[in-house]
């Protein structure tokens, strides 16, 4: 087939077929095409090809039921904004410990004080690092953890309305 | 060709989509209604001709679950062409995955579904679609959306990802190649 040297032409062809050509080149198409067999066949090829893709009508009624409904934007929806809310999580909960540090200074003390004293194990990256001394020392430290109350709690008595006592 | 309706660029989707949001669930059906033949013809061109039904609705649910993430650059229904492409994309892959021989490249895939197509072709419409059939998937995808759809070459670059030139060479050269195949 012998193809038109006029590019642009030629780039219009399908435009022609969807009605989509600017005002202001379809006369010049027009009469391009009455003088060019090659576009007139070339057009042709393309409605041929236009035709070849019909497809069967598309059950429209299953998709419609089958979307999700509408959420709206969520707040967190723009990374921006999450980001954003991640900032003043961390700044705000920085500010608020610290001034309640300010007002109770036995605080900041109490937290040392808290992790110095709690029972530590000292672990490797894994129990694969372990040897079996350093895991029979651990099994011993597990052992003596008391997970229990060191007392039972107090019975409480609640008087009965009308027991006369 | 009957299209329910032409949608590329059409301002009357953006008022369906704010109505919808709104939540008038008519407008959803409005929208399929105008969209749902373009993508169901670019599906079957590109090779989903088993279950383009599937993958048109796939699409729809997609768009409409992500509908915030469309800023209205480009028309709604470019937006959905290049949805549509991407999960045409994954499951290409997907199949590419399954069969354990030999890897055959997107082109090689391209001739081999010819190749068979061409055998059963007797009609014009058949030897038409196999000729389509023989390009590789991006031209494919460029000459469906150009030629069926009437797509700009603006609007294709957007929903193939690529340049205008791009899109223009891959139009020409998909054009040489299906005369090519039709004149042997």
């Amino acid at each position: 087939m012998i193809e038109c040297s006029n590019g642009d032409m030629r780039d219009l062809l399908p435009d022609l077929m969807h009605g989509r050509v600017p005002d202001g080149q379809r006369l010049a198409l027009d009469a391009h095409l009455d003088g060019c067999a090659a576009c007139r066949a070339e057009l042709a090829l393309l409605q041929r090809v236009r035709e070849a893709a019909r497809v069967p009508r598309v059950d429209t009624d299953r998709i419609v039921s089958a979307l999700p409904p509408y959420r709206g934007r969520t707040f967190l929806a723009s990374p921006m904004l999450r980001v954003a809310a991640a900032v003043v999580l961390v700044v705000g909960g920085s500010s608020l410990f610290l001034r309640a540090a300010d007002r109770e200074p036995k605080l900041l003390d109490t937290i040392a004080q808290a992790s110095a004293t709690a029972p530590v194990l000292l672990l490797g990256e894994s129990f694969q690092d372990l040897s079996d001394t350093d895991l029979e020392a651990l099994a011993e430290e597990l052992g003596g953890l008391d997970g229990m109350l060191s007392e039972e709690p107090e019975e409480i008595m609640v008087p009965l309305e009308g027991s006369g006592s | 060709m009957t299209d329910r309706v032409r949608g590329a660029g059409d301002p009357q989707d953006a008022e369906l989509l704010t109505r919808w949001k709104a939540g008038d669930q008519r407008a959803a059906s409005m929208l399929v209604e105008r969209h749902a033949d373009a993508l169901a013809r670019f599906a079957f061109s590109c090779g989903a001709r088993d279950d383009s039904d599937e993958l048109v609705q796939d699409t729809f649910v997609r768009a409409f679950a992500s509908l915030d993430g469309f800023r209205g650059d480009s028309s709604f229904r470019t937006w959905l062409f290049t949805i549509e492409r991407r999960l045409l994309l994954d499951r290409r892959r997907a199949e590419k995955r399954r069969p354990p021989s030999v890897e055959v490249s997107e082109d090689a895939a391209a001739t081999e579904y010819d190749a068979l197509d061409g055998l059963v072709a007797g009609e014009s419409a058949e030897q038409v679609r196999a000729a389509v059939g023989t390009l590789t998937p991006t031209q494919r995808e460029v000459f469906v959306l150009r030629v069926t759809e009437g797509l700009s070459y603006k609007e294709i670059a957007e929903a193939v990802g690529s340049t205008e030139g791009a899109a223009r060479v891959h139009y020409h050269n998909a054009l040489r190649g299906i005369k090519e195949f039709l004149d042997d």
